[in-house]
């Protein structure tokens, strides 16, 4: 995300977070998350470190895998 | 970079899933696994009428393409092509279909998952044939090289 966005509590990012896989069709599967981010305490194990840390909050998911493909009868 | 630099040539030729960002007309982020070609300099992906990317780059044009290069082994970059899209009802161009069926069915190791896979072909089909098509054309503006998150 762009680091110059302003994320706290009060003012929730929206964000979709994809998980994928897959080069050709019945290989091609993938997971989407939608949600926001919020400001998050940095782990203490990585305290030190130069990094911002957010909490994504779910609020809804779709999932995919082709090679699944079926009929119901 | 310039999306003719060699370095967003190779992303391209190495890249089979292009990651497509799109935002509603509201500012919702959109992001979408999509297969692509790139013909006379475009990237066209294929994909229903009623598919999120499609109805967001009808109303946002202003769109971010996200390559890996992953047959290329993995690399500490990702690409994020920034450019505008225009939305096609339908199929694709003959050219671009052409170009498709090369990339994603008939290269031996994508045959070889076909084959493998004959006996789903008909529901793929019928999957198919539920929507409409259509085409999300990109022309690419900026071209720049992201570090991979560890």
């Amino acid at each position: 995300m762009d680091p110059g966005v302003p994320v706290d509590r009060e003012t929730p990012v929206p964000a979709v977070v994809v998980v994928d896989d897959g080069r050709y069709w019945f290989e091609l599967r993938a997971i989407t998350w939608r949600g926001c981010l919020v400001s998050a305490t940095a782990p203490p194990a990585i305290l030190g470190v130069a990094l911002s840390w957010f909490e994504f909050l779910v609020e809804r998911s779709v999932s995919w895998d082709y090679a699944t493909l079926h009929e119901d009868f | 970079m310039h999306p003719d630099d060699p370095i967003v040539l190779g992303f391209i030729r190495h890249s089979f899933v292009a990651r497509v960002a799109t935002r509603s007309r509201s500012g919702l982020p959109g992001l979408t696994p999509l297969w692509f070609v790139v013909e006379g300099g475009s990237f066209f992906m294929g994909t229903s009428k009623a598919a999120l990317a499609v109805r967001n780059a009808a109303a946002n044009p202003e769109v971010a393409i996200l390559l890996d290069g992953e047959a290329a082994g993995r690399s500490e970059y990702v690409l994020r092509v920034g450019g505008r899209a225009r939305v096609h009802a339908g199929f694709p161009t003959w050219r671009v279909l052409a170009r498709l069926a090369l990339k994603y069915y008939v290269a031996p190791a994508a045959a070889r998952v076909e084959l493998a896979h004959a006996s789903q072909w008909r529901l793929r089909q019928r999957y198919y044939a539920q929507g409409r098509a259509a085409v999300i054309e990109v022309v690419p503006e900026k071209a720049e090289l992201l570090h991979r998150p560890d």
